[in-house]
């Protein structure tokens, strides 16, 4: 996915970055699942990682986690 | 004559061009005069009363009427008379106006009476008039067809001939012939012009030219009257315009008489513009001074020259009524030239000028007066001046010899030779001369030798001479060079420490799990921002065993506190009682086992001198530093470690850096060990020092 604005990815800030879902996790004593997020800006060479944290019904798959992504300030907008 | 007939149309005529009229009738031609209600009202009808002859005329009597009919009851009756009978008065009219519709052939009566009627054939009105119509009548009889034809000439009066004067020149018989023949003359009074002109012809006479009073000339038609235009007056005057006039022209103008003033002072009359001859005047006489000079003729001149006493000058001027002699000035001057008075003296008067004293200054060549005395003009005195004392001195004021000399007198006087001696500044007399008083000579002085300590500079100079030592060219300690002047304390600055940049190979984590990792360091600020050089800590604050690294993928990367023991917890303010700190967010794990027993200090201590040590070593806060990376320590590894102060980047020699199996986390190995231990357990045999320090990496600008 592209996200063009200027966005604050968790602690840091970013424009113009690319990002992807590389791992889905799920802590079933916790019952919450993790994932985590890749994000690379244009022109650089760095990815930052992060991972974000989700309560997770049963009925969750990747499709759900990315759905959920695309709810969150960060993703917004990405195309 | 005119006809009957040609009256009838003529009448027609008028009818026929008038536009109210609707219908008309004129004489009998067309038969009885009709008038019935069949009729175009208007209607006209013309019929022949009589006619008569008078003299010179036959006269045609008409009787005019014009019918119209009126509405019913007459109601309009006036407006129907009004019209016909200006449609009547309009036939008078054109008879008095023959030029419009009838030759001018006809006179009419002026006054006309006519009559209103109605018509009871047509229940009409209108008018009725009669008009009586002259026409010339002469009696002819030539044509009348009288007895039947042909009529016999000679029957009438023979036709005379008369000239302009109305005098019979010929005469003819009726039904003859006469031909004017010959010309005549024409001519002006003086016979200066002639011309012949036909009997009938048209002479047409040239035309003259007039010359006015003022010379122009104009063409004008002959047998009239010529005015010309009269001249402008003349202008009479005398030759000095004191007398001027004017004469018309053609006129004449008397000149009035002049009076003459003769010699004797009479006077007469005579003639202007006549020659005027004076009576000669008696010689005059001259006086000067109430003197008889002479006799001068009337009209003469004398010149009487006024002379200085001798020769030929002369003097004097008229000044208003007199002859006056100019004063005589007398320059007083000395005998070099310069005036002392003037004095103007009348003429012929006598003067005494009194010439001032002289006065005698008497001075020293040093313009000192010496004295001053006054002496008479043109007389002598005697001055007498005091003799001079001359004393010899040296040139300090110290006296050799005094002698007397007469005013402007002369004198010998020796003076003894001066002796010149030459010593150095060590006092050895080097020369010795005797110099002639005044006189100038000439002792060289030996040059002196310059060289410096070793000699290897030597040079001499002139007694009292400079000799310019050459500059001297320095090699600094960075191997630059400069120039300096000789004989000064040459200062060398200290060569900068070199530059070393330690530049680490590249961090093998490629993906920044938090921000200031290893891998956001070569990122963004390491490699791309910062210049610096690696700090150590001293050892003596910790000794840590080993370091090691976390996976590069460890999931604790940023997301704990930083520096954490094995599981997890905070290290600083906690007793140590696990040997091995971790800082997750470089991925470096590191044994403070000999710290722990060497030095008896709590982490916490250790923690809070280590970073105020490093901000004494480079001046920046705890928040620059980062701990070397793991990629960083290999890189900086050297094996040539020689010296006893261990430098991060000759601490090690090569093959200290191992896959551990050892050192983990949550039983995931870590990736790489840097161990000081000379175990072999490792696989690793590790070379001195023996201490290995704690080490933070800070970026600094200056060098050690």
């Amino acid at each position: 996915m592209k996200q063009a604005a200027l966005k604050t990815f968790q602690d840091i800030e970013l424009k113009n970055f690319t990002w992807e879902v590389v791992a889905v996790s799920y802590n079933w004593l916790t019952n919450k699942a993790s994932v985590e997020v890749h994000a690379l800006e244009d022109g650089k060479t760095l990815k930052h990682s992060r991972t974000f944290e989700f309560d997770c019904p049963e009925e969750w798959t990747s499709e759900t986690a990315l759905s959920e992504l695309l709810k969150l300030e960060t993703f917004e907008g990405s195309i | 004559m005119t006809s009957y007939n040609e009256v009838n149309a003529d009448l027609t005529t008028i009818a026929s061009r008038h536009d109210q009229l609707g219908s008309y009738q004129i004489g009998f031609q067309e038969g009885d005069i009709i008038l019935d209600k069949d009729n175009v009202f208007p209607r006209l009808m013309g019929s022949l009363e009589n006619t008569q002859i008078e003299t010179g005329h036959i006269v045609y009597t008409y009787t005019l009427g014009i019918a119209d009919i009126p509405r019913e009851d007459f109601e309009d009756a006036d407006e129907v008379y009004s019209d016909t009978l200006q449609i009547l008065t309009d036939f008078f009219a054109e008879f008095k106006n023959p030029q419009i519709l009838v030759a001018n052939k006809y006179e009419v009566e002026t006054s006309a009476t006519f009559e209103p009627v109605t018509w009871g054939e047509i229940d009409g009105v209108g008018w009725t008039v009669e008009i009586e119509i002259k026409c010339p009548y002469t009696f002819d009889a030539c044509n009348a067809p009288l007895g039947g034809s042909p009529i016999e000439v000679g029957t009438c009066d023979p036709v005379s001939i008369k000239n302009a004067a109305g005098d019979v020149i010929e005469t003819v018989a009726s039904g003859g012939e006469y031909t004017i023949a010959g010309s005549g003359t024409v001519e002006n009074s003086d016979a200066s012009y002639s011309n012949t002109v036909n009997v009938g012809d048209t002479l047409i006479l040239p035309d003259i030219t007039v010359t006015d009073s003022d010379g122009s000339t104009s063409s004008l038609p002959s047998v009239q009257n010529v005015v010309c235009t009269p001249g402008a007056d003349a202008t009479v005057e005398n030759s000095d315009t004191s007398y001027t006039n004017t004469v018309a022209s053609g006129g004449t103008l008397v000149l009035p008489d002049i009076t003459v003033t003769d010699s004797d002072g009479s006077t007469f009359t005579q003639p202007s513009v006549v020659n005027v001859v004076c009576s000669l005047a008696a010689d005059g006489t001259v006086n000067v001074n109430s003197v008889f000079f002479d006799n001068v003729a009337s009209g003469g001149t004398l010149n009487i020259q006024v002379r200085q006493s001798s020769g030929s000058t002369l003097i004097g001027s008229k000044q208003g009524a007199y002859f006056r002699i100019p004063d005589s000035v007398i320059t007083l001057d000395n005998t070099d030239g310069t005036t002392l008075s003037t004095t103007n003296v009348l003429a012929t008067d006598a003067s005494t000028i009194t010439a001032p004293d002289a006065t005698a200054v008497i001075k020293n060549t040093l313009n000192a007066v010496l004295r001053s005395e006054l002496v008479p003009s043109n007389v002598s005195e005697d001055i007498i001046i005091g003799d001079a004392t001359i004393n010899i001195n040296q040139s300090d004021g110290t006296l050799i010899a005094s002698a007397t000399v007469t005013a402007e007198g002369s004198g010998v006087y020796n003076v003894a030779d001066s002796t010149v001696n030459v010593v150095n500044t060590l006092g050895s007399v080097l020369s010795s001369n005797s110099v002639k008083a005044t006189v100038t000579d000439t002792v060289l002085a030996p040059d002196a030798n310059v060289e410096n300590s070793d000699s290897s500079y030597t040079n001499t100079v002139a007694s009292g001479g400079t000799l310019t030592l050459p500059d001297i060219t320095v090699t600094d300690s960075d191997g630059s060079t400069f120039t300096q002047p000789s004989v000064v304390n040459v200062v060398c600055s200290l060569a900068p420490n070199p530059t070393v940049y330690c530049r680490p190979s590249n961090c093998v984590q490629s993906v920044s799990y938090a921000n200031g990792d290893a891998a956001f360091s070569k990122e963004d600020l390491f490699e791309h921002t910062q210049t610096g050089k690696i700090q150590q800590i001293d050892h003596s604050v910790a000794t840590p065993n080993h370091f090691n690294t976390l996976v590069y993928n460890d999931p604790e990367f940023g997301g704990t506190t930083r520096f954490t023991n094995d599981s997890g917890t905070d290290v600083f303010g906690t007793n140590p009682a696990n040997t091995l700190i971790y800082d997750n967010l470089q991925g470096v794990i590191f044994d403070v086992d000999d710290f722990r027993n060497d030095n008896r200090r709590t982490i916490a201590d250790a923690w809070t001198i280590a970073q105020a040590k490093s901000e004494t070593l480079n001046g920046k806060t705890y928040a620059t530093w980062y701990l070397a990376p793991i990629e960083y320590m290999i890189a900086v590894v050297d094996e040539d470690w020689t010296t006893t102060e261990p430098r991060l980047y000759n601490a090690f020699g090569a093959g200290v850096i191992a896959m551990s199996s050892t050192y983990f986390r949550g039983g995931i190995a870590g990736k790489y060990y840097i161990s000081n231990s000379t175990s072999t357990s490792s696989g690793i045999v590790v070379k001195t020092p023996t201490n290995f320090n704690m080490i933070y990496m800070a970026f600094i600008e200056d060098g050690i």
